[in-house]
């Protein structure tokens, strides 16, 4: 088992008996690159995700199966807590993310719990990022969708973890948001952070991932290098997935 | 902080006085400071679950309190009622001026995790009102119609959201870092 990068390893895992959401899952997230992840309604992509930072098996309890490693190190070895450092997670539904008073406390939180130095620096360069600078003092129950989801972003730039989940971040953006939520990314992909990403639109996908998985029915029938996994549109469709549209 | 010990003040006076035109004036002026003051709950809304226990206060008190003559025992039950009509209306008031953010600042002094507590509580009662209204508004717009048989089509679907809120709420703390 190489050290760098997220290992998943034979990982099965179903909330109640005979209700799998994921059957022997096997890959290898390389460190630096850009993973999208996608499938079907109820493929267990959002599953998947919570296998990276180890609130599966540790905070969701159910019937699980096989390993999962972040950096050589088991998740069930140690708390999510000491995973937080390296794996920052963004989920679906920012409303359901934000409860503090300002945006300044909601990036504080977590910088506090991880027992980080150079709050207020690393809050305004996160906030910098995400291009909410002048949102630090603003309450998040008062801003628009989009731009609670880059909160939820900068929350977890700001612990400047190595690897960025992110579970379907566009769902309830528009795509002019989408577009630059994308380029937020990329951007820190270049930079080095190693980006998971679960999204449907895999026009964006064909664009900036590197390497994709394609979920079915909680098995992995597709993965690879992103342009050699788009190429199989016979596999695509099987497994329920929108055939990409090369952009111009 | 100001504003709450002035709530808190406010209604331990209104609990102890006994003048009922007095109590009938507060409540018009309160009645009056609501229309001025956007609220965030229509006042309307409120009256109308307090009418009937107002109304149940004042039967109350004509059957008991023997002793006393009818007008007596009914200007009793008037106070009592009137007493919860401005109560509740001031609590409404102080919703309507005081923002979710200054409630918990006032909080300021507690420990740590008592205040993250405190902060999710007073996040969800306005998130499970809106979450309410929504449901209620969707099962309307399928024809439910108001009564006790509707209130299922309600509140099951609204416990879910709220779980489900709950449930990822929990998830986002620990995958921040909150040790217990």
């Amino acid at each position: 088992m190489s050290k760098k990068g997220i290992d998943i390893d034979s990982v099965s895992f179903s909330y109640r008996k005979g209700e799998q959401q994921l059957a022997g899952i096997t890959t290898k997230i390389s460190q630096g690159s850009f993973c999208g992840v996608t499938g079907k309604n109820g493929s267990g992509k959002s599953t998947f995700t919570l296998l990276l930072n180890g609130l599966i098996p540790q905070q969701i309890k159910g019937d699980f199966k096989g390993d999962a490693y972040v950096d050589g190190i088991n998740t069930r070895s140690k708390p999510v807590a000491h995973f937080a450092r390296s794996v920052g997670m963004v989920f679906q539904n920012p409303d359901f993310m934000l409860f503090n008073l300002t945006v300044k406390e909601e990036l504080e939180f977590g910088l506090h719990n991880l027992h980080l130095d150079k709050i207020n620096k690393r809050i305004s360069n996160a906030l910098e990022m995400v291009g909410m600078a002048k949102y630090e003092k603003s309450d998040p129950q008062t801003l628009s969708l989009g731009q609670k989801q880059k909160i939820c972003l900068a929350c977890v730039l700001a612990q400047d973890p190595e690897y960025i989940v992110l579970d379907e971040p566009t769902a309830m953006l528009d795509y002019t948001s989408s577009l630059h939520l994308y380029k937020i990314l990329h951007q820190l992909n270049k930079k080095g952070k190693t980006i998971i990403i679960v999204e449907h639109d895999t026009d964006f996908l064909l664009q900036y991932a590197s390497h994709m998985i394609i979920l079915a029915a909680g098995k992995i029938s597709l993965q690879g290098k992103a342009q050699a996994v788009f190429s199989k549109t016979l596999l695509l469709r099987q497994s329920g997935v929108k055939i990409p549209r090369p952009t111009v | 902080m100001k504003k709450l010990i002035s709530l808190i003040i406010f209604s331990f006076v209104i609990l102890n006085l006994k003048d009922s035109f007095l109590l009938s004036a507060i409540f018009l002026l309160l009645l009056a400071a609501l229309k001025i003051v956007p609220s965030q709950r229509p006042v309307g809304k409120r009256l109308k679950i307090l009418l009937p226990a107002g109304f149940f206060i004042i039967l109350l008190q004509l059957f008991f309190h023997q002793s006393h003559d009818m007008m007596t025992r009914f200007m009793f039950g008037y106070t009592v009622f009137i007493r919860l009509l401005i109560v509740s209306l001031s609590v409404l008031f102080f919703m309507s001026v005081t923002s979710a953010s200054e409630i918990i600042a006032a909080f300021a002094f507690l420990p740590k995790k008592i205040q993250l507590a405190l902060t999710m509580t007073f996040y969800f009662i306005p998130t499970i009102l809106e979450e309410s209204d929504k449901i209620s508004m969707i099962q309307k717009s399928r024809g439910l119609r108001s009564g006790l048989s509707s209130i299922s089509s309600v509140v099951i679907p609204l416990l879910h959201r709220v779980f489900q809120r709950a449930e990822t709420l929990s998830l986002t703390i620990v995958s921040r870092g909150y040790e217990e």
